[in-house]
């Protein structure tokens, strides 16, 4: 039975480890249109000339509104101009893109979203709020035994080992 | 993804109504839900450590997102119910599937500029089912309903006398 500090150790050892793998293995994904899955902003930063003609996926920061372009946030960080957009943006604003690439660094947009830059500070706000709500209900409703790398509801008492 | 409030609240309302069928869910379990509505969101270690930098230091592909699926959430549950008494760990089990479940259901109906959603369901499938598009993650419309529900539904509770979101010692 998992009820020993060690025990639970080598599980979560095993569980996260598990959990890394994961995430390796979602990293392989390659794009599919079929299922969904369009070329995006790794796909457009590392080799984008795989892509020229398909539909594509990219967001980032508009660095420039003549041309109007847009700065990936991949470690390469390419700047793509953007062509036939239906909407009005400004430097600095955050940008999503679904389009057809046309030539390496330039994408026909089809379709677009932006977010105004006070949503994006609601939301870190309001999630940081609700951050806060949790951990002190947990605190609250909960104790940890350290020897025994266990969490009991606070109410309640420990069973003897 | 509709932002962590909304998450939490969809957290507290499942967690609270499920309580009238299930009278040992108070609060304790359901503070249980509301931590497992957080759990897909863990990916969101991304904005420290982002993905690509764990690539280049690993020199395999990684992805945190990974972790914002059914796959992910499975892997994270069991690590929540490792940390518990085998006594409650298919109780604290149940609930952390309801409130991540609740988070993946919510975020895949997230306005998307591909008019799809992403691929919950991974690694069982690699599907990204098409977005009603209902909301951004910035948007404030989601955690305004929401909270005005979760108080109609605390007020319910208090008002029926039920003994569930207060401190009063139970028989069980």
């Amino acid at each position: 039975m998992l009820t020993t500090r060690n025990r639970r150790l080598i599980a979560l050892g095993v569980l996260i480890s598990a959990l890394g793998l994961l995430c390796v293995w979602y990293g392989v994904f390659t794009p599919a249109p079929q299922a969904g899955i369009y070329p995006g902003n790794p796909d457009i930063s590392d080799t984008p000339e795989r892509y020229i003609g398909d539909r594509v996926v990219v967001h980032g920061t508009v660095v420039s509104t003549s041309p109007l372009s847009i700065r990936l946030d991949t470690p390469a960080t390419p700047v793509i101009v953007i062509t036939d957009l239906d909407r009005r943006v400004t430097v600095n604003q955050e940008l999503s893109v679904f389009g057809v690439l046309t030539a390496e660094r330039t994408v026909r947009a089809n379709r677009s979203l932006t977010v105004p830059k006070q949503n994006v500070w609601y939301m870190y706000f309001v999630s940081a709020l609700a951050g806060l709500w949790v951990l002190t209900r947990l605190l609250r409703g909960w104790t940890i035994d350290w020897q025994r790398l266990e969490l009991t509801p606070a109410d309640q008492p420990q069973e003897e080992a | 993804m509709p932002d962590l409030l909304s998450h939490a609240l969809i957290g507290y309302i499942l967690a609270t109504l499920l309580g009238v069928r299930y009278d040992w869910i108070d609060s304790t379990y359901v503070t249980v839900v509301m931590a497992g509505a957080f759990i897909p969101d863990i990916m969101k270690i991304a904005i420290v450590l982002p993905s690509a930098t764990v690539s280049d230091a690993i020199g395999m592909p990684f992805e945190w997102f990974a972790l914002h699926t059914l796959g992910g959430a499975t892997l994270s549950i069991l690590i929540g119910v490792t940390l518990v008494a085998p006594r409650i760990r298919s109780r604290v089990g149940a609930l952390l599937g309801v409130g991540a479940v609740s988070h993946l259901v919510a975020d895949a109906m997230l306005l998307n500029v591909t008019g799809r959603s992403f691929p919950l369901f991974w690694p069982l499938s690699p599907w990204r089912p098409p977005s009603p598009g209902l909301y951004l993650s910035t948007d404030p419309g989601p955690a305004f309903v929401l909270s005005v529900i979760a108080l109609l539904v605390w007020a319910l509770k208090r008002s029926t006398g039920d003994t569930i979101g207060t401190s009063e010692p139970r028989t069980r």
